[in-house]
């Protein structure tokens, strides 16, 4: 007998409940339609830049191989081969590969969650405009001679003013800094996002393997990429103020680069890589017709890769004189991250091989298939180029650049291309062709590996990376030839799929292809610009085939919130580990202060590369306004009271504490700042163990006396106190206490006082910062505070003027509890700051 | 009870509790990685002695091995001491989850650690 299904919301639904949730979540028309925010509308926006960006790289790296097919040739000049393939890299890596994945979690992860959107829809968009903005202006700089020539690793000390003078590596470094938190913002979004916005009853097992690889891929983001934000930010300093972090003969060394450098950078390949898989993870039991084999252990996969990859970044740098045994643990670790990937690829061999039927044969199962066979011989060579031997021997050599391209372009490439054909129905009016997409695979397969399989023996007969051109009579020119007609033969399939994509993507929110595949996962269920018309209730891993009526019940608004009863857009915000409804998100919808705050964030960073100063800084601050107006839209307050969302369960309407987006949101910033904090920490301590000799006392100025760095604590702690102090006097709804502002005031000033205290102590010893590395790292930390505490007076002010516009009381404290977070975290980083650079010369002198 | 009644009462996971819980195995790992790499190249550089760099790395090694068997061996218990809920949906699923990673990182440390048996601290590398 069947079970008895209990539904939501049983009786049939108001007459003009649909109407109003349409209109709620209406898209702006004409030209305000760049300030829509529906994930929908710029998740294909971000995925279409992320493409171009593709193509665009895609070309460069076929003018390389077009130089390369013969010997001496002269087709494009050295200086500009090396800015093609310091921009190739760069762009294929900064601007497609992390952004087109995030492009795919905005896009993807709210329709397979059932959310109405991602939590900070805003947030979202100018993420994207911030990118679009910054990227564009970065690659153009390949066409007047202005772009970077490092590598996309930038190697000090080729990158220094000295041998790199110029604007073009501060392109590089401020471009790429600031696309950094651009993405960075993207993470923070996926995580709240995640783990707030699930369907009620989707528990953490429940997720899509889709939902937990983003899950990992942003929690990665915010532990790897502050490194090299800190990396770009000592150059950039370095090159423009000659603070010498990367100089060996005032104590810095090149290498610390590399440490920073690579530890984001392999972590960015699995960034890359687990995404993909996890859309592997989605496509394989959709055309199996069965669920994956080993859902719990490709979780542990993702989580142990996730981890593990944080622990190979020194095998990038075997052959810089490390001591051998440390050269063993990470070998060590390089070989054993290649268990978890294991277990996903026998993961998808086993559901292939236990099809309910036969495995249907389509244009995305052709791609995924493709990427098995490819990821699998990168994955190989990778534990290959694990060996300190074999390493020493192709470091550095073409052999590298076929693993590295097997490993990318197999891992991430393909099964992007595989999401293209099996998702694109849901955002287009038409499905691609198979026909031609079947032409796409085996135009790409096959001129993949005719161009990259070859340059495993180019490498291991000597051909190192990165030349110009080389010499007639080494035997390097029957492998380069085949090279070069295999990347004309990848680049016509592209081509191809350009074509297609032309003929037969149109996109639309409300009158899709449908769902081609039978698939079982949410986001196959029908959606308008609100995506679901209800919040469907969740009970298994694949909900639509376990009730195909799912759609038809969705659609009838039989499931949670089936209108828009605050009459504005919302979602539901469930709990992280149970997904129970905790209370309903009101989010905001088009708008133009995230555009404005992007646009000119953007232009503050590009103008300072250029030395224009005074105007970037103009741009900065009509940045910050705009984020400022953006803030003050965003606390609705608790005016709207509770609504009924269905099942008799009725949920606030806003909410402030460790329950609230907002608090979570911040949470995951400050994880961000703390990574960043850490990279310096490390840095400090890399750089006295490198050249303790310039530390003081002995080889600087002496620290200044105990009463600085405990004057400075007692600032810190003053202000801390007043900052709790204020949460206690918090007023009800509508009360007035008049001793909030000055409060406020107060703590901000305490933090100010702190860190001018910090840095004048220092200056009156004579200490400074172009002296040497120890000069250098001591006034860094102030940069660092620097940051945190500008951005604390800035919410310590918007505070005090919620207050004054009675905006803010003991109830409606969002405003209050974001100063807050961010204070404590300012003043724990400062006090920790104020132990290592006062307490440890101390101790180790 | 209905799993729809189910929603209507709070939720008892903690997901501090829950995340530390699942991936208590590979931060000891990272713990382990990074003491071991930190202390090897400390010592290493500063005070040249690889006598004390082995003894350092033998020491974390078999005290993080020790650590996380008991974790595998009494999985429960551990997950009693962080407050991990019975009640939480699919609890089993956790515990295969957290089961599965310790394991992992269990190999990954002695892996790493086998590094101490079979080169010498402090050596160049070229």
């Amino acid at each position: 007998m069947n079970e008895v299904r209990e539904l939501p919301n049983e009786a049939p639904r108001p007459a003009n409940e649909l109407e109003e949730l349409e209109r709620a979540w209406k898209l702006p028309t004409g030209f305000r339609l760049i300030t829509a925010v529906n994930n929908q509308v710029i998740g294909i926006l971000y995925i279409g830049i992320a493409f171009l960006f593709f193509l665009l790289a895609g070309v460069l790296g076929v003018i390389m191989r077009t130089q390369l097919a013969v010997p001496e040739n002269d087709l494009v000049s050295q200086d500009l081969f090396n800015q093609i393939f310091t921009v190739h890299g760069t762009t294929m890596m900064f601007l497609f590969a992390v952004p087109a994945m995030e492009a795919l979690g905005v896009l993807l992860l709210p329709q397979m969650l059932a959310a109405r959107d991602l939590p900070f829809p805003r947030l979202s968009a100018f993420a994207i405009w911030a990118y679009i903005v910054g990227g564009l202006v970065f690659f153009s700089t390949i066409f007047y001679d202005l772009a970077p020539k490092g590598g996309w690793f930038m190697y000090p000390p080729l990158t220094l003013k000295e041998y790199s003078p110029g604007d073009n590596a501060d392109f590089w470094l401020l471009g790429i800094g600031f696309i950094e938190i651009s993405a960075i913002a993207g993470a923070i979004e996926i995580i709240v996002g995640v783990l707030r916005t699930r369907p009620p009853g989707m528990s953490l097992t429940r997720m899509p393997i889709f939902a937990w690889a983003m899950l990992i891929f942003a929690a990665m983001i915010m532990i790897a990429f502050p490194a090299v934000i800190l990396a770009t930010m000592l150059l950039e300093i370095e090159r423009s103020f000659g603070w010498p972090f990367f100089t060996a003969d005032k104590g810095g060394d090149p290498l610390l680069w590399q440490h920073l450098f690579w530890f984001f950078g392999h972590p960015e390949v699995y960034i890359i890589f687990l995404p993909a898989a996890g859309l592997v993870s989605m496509i394989v039991p959709a055309m199996a017709r069965r669920p994956l084999v080993g859902y719990r252990l490709i979780v542990v996969a993702l989580i142990g890769t996730g981890f593990f990859s944080f622990g190979l970044w020194v095998h990038h740098m075997f052959t810089t004189g490390i001591p051998a045994l440390s050269l063993g643990f990470f070998s060590a670790a390089s070989m054993a991250v290649a268990i978890p990937s294991g277990i996903q690829v026998f993961s998808w061999i086993a559901t292939i091989a236990s099809s309910k039927e036969r495995f249907r044969i389509t244009t995305p199962s052709l791609f995924v298939l493709g990427f098995l066979f490819i990821f699998t011989v990168g994955g190989v060579t990778g534990v290959m180029v694990a060996l300190v031997p074999l390493d020493f021997q192709v470091h550095d050599t073409y052999f590298v650049v076929a693993h590295f391209h097997y490993v990318l372009i197999g891992g991430m490439v393909f099964p992007l291309f595989a999401t293209f054909y099996y998702w694109i129905p849901m955002v287009s009016r038409k499905m691609l062709s198979e026909r031609l997409g079947r032409w796409v695979f085996w135009l790409m397969f096959i001129g993949f590996n005719v161009t990259f399989f070859p340059m495993h023996i180019t490498g291991l007969i000597g051909m190192p990376r990165r030349v110009w051109t080389y010499p007639d009579g080494l035997g390097w020119n029957t492998l380069n030839m085949v090279s070069t007609v295999g990347s004309y033969i990848l680049a016509a399939g592209v081509a191809l799929f350009v074509i297609d994509l032309f003929l037969r993507f149109r996109p639309t929110m409300e009158n899709n292809a449908g769902d081609p595949w039978r698939a079982g996962t949410l986001e196959w269920l029908p959606t308008g610009a609100y995506s679901a018309r209800s919040i469907p209730f969740v009970t298994s891993r694949e909900p639509l085939w376990d009730n195909p009526n799912l759609g038809t019940e969705v659609e009838e608004g039989r499931h949670f919130l089936p209108g828009a009863p605050t009459g504005e857009r919302e979602t539901i915000v469930t709990s992280p580990v149970d997904a129970k409804p905790q209370y309903i998100i009101r989010m905001p919808g088009p708008g133009w202060a995230h555009l404005v705050a992007a646009v000119f964030m953007a232009a503050a960073f590009l103008l300072l590369t250029v030395k224009l100063v005074t105007i970037a800084l103009i741009c900065a601050v009509i940045s910050i306004a705009a984020c400022i107006v953006w803030g003050w839209q965003l606390d609705h307050g608790p005016g709207k009271g509770e609504v009924d969302i269905g099942a008799g369960i009725k949920l606030p309407t806003y909410m402030a504490g460790p329950r609230s987006h907002a608090w979570w949101a911040m949470a995951v910033l400050i994880l961000v700042a703390s990574s960043l904090y850490i990279a310096y920490v490390f840095s400090y301590l890399y750089l006295w163990v490198v050249s303790p000799e310039v530390w003081a006392p002995h080889g600087s100025p002496d620290l200044p006396g105990f009463g600085w760095p405990l004057g400075t604590a007692l600032l810190l702690i003053a202000g801390t106190g007043s900052m709790v102090l204020v949460r206690r006097m918090l007023p009800a709804p509508g009360g007035r206490e008049p001793a909030i502002p000055p409060m406020l005031a107060l703590a901000a000033g305490c933090l100010l006082a702190a860190f001018l205290a910090e840095v004048w102590g220092h200056w009156m010893t004579g200490l400074r910062p172009a002296q040497n590395s120890y000069g250098a790292m001591v006034y860094m930390a102030s940069v660092l505070n620097f940051q945190v505490v500008f951005a604390c007076v800035v919410l310590a002010g918007f505070a005090i003027a919620r207050y004054l516009t009675g905006k803010l009381d003991a109830e409606r404290r969002v405003g209050y509890e974001n100063a807050a977070l961010l204070y404590y975290y300012a003043a724990g980083q400062m006090l920790l700051g104020l132990v290592l650079v006062h307490g440890f010369p101390r101790l180790a002198g | 009870m209905t799993k729809l009644d189910d929603m209507r009462r709070p939720d008892r996971g903690n997901m501090l509790a829950v995340l530390l819980f699942i991936t208590a195995g590979p931060l000891l790992w990272g713990l382990h990685l990074t003491i071991v790499y930190m202390a090897h190249t400390a010592v290493c550089a500063l005070a040249a002695s690889p006598g004390a760099a082995t003894a350092i790395l033998a020491i974390v090694t078999v005290a993080l091995a020790v650590l996380l068997m008991l974790i595998l061996l009494d999985q429960q218990r551990f997950a009693r001491l962080l407050k991990v809920s019975q009640e939480i949906a699919e609890r089993g699923s956790y515990d295969r989850i957290a089961f599965f990673l310790t394991l992992l990182s269990l190999a990954g440390i002695l892996w790493s650690g086998l590094a101490v048996t079979i080169l010498s601290s402090c050596a160049p590398g070229r």
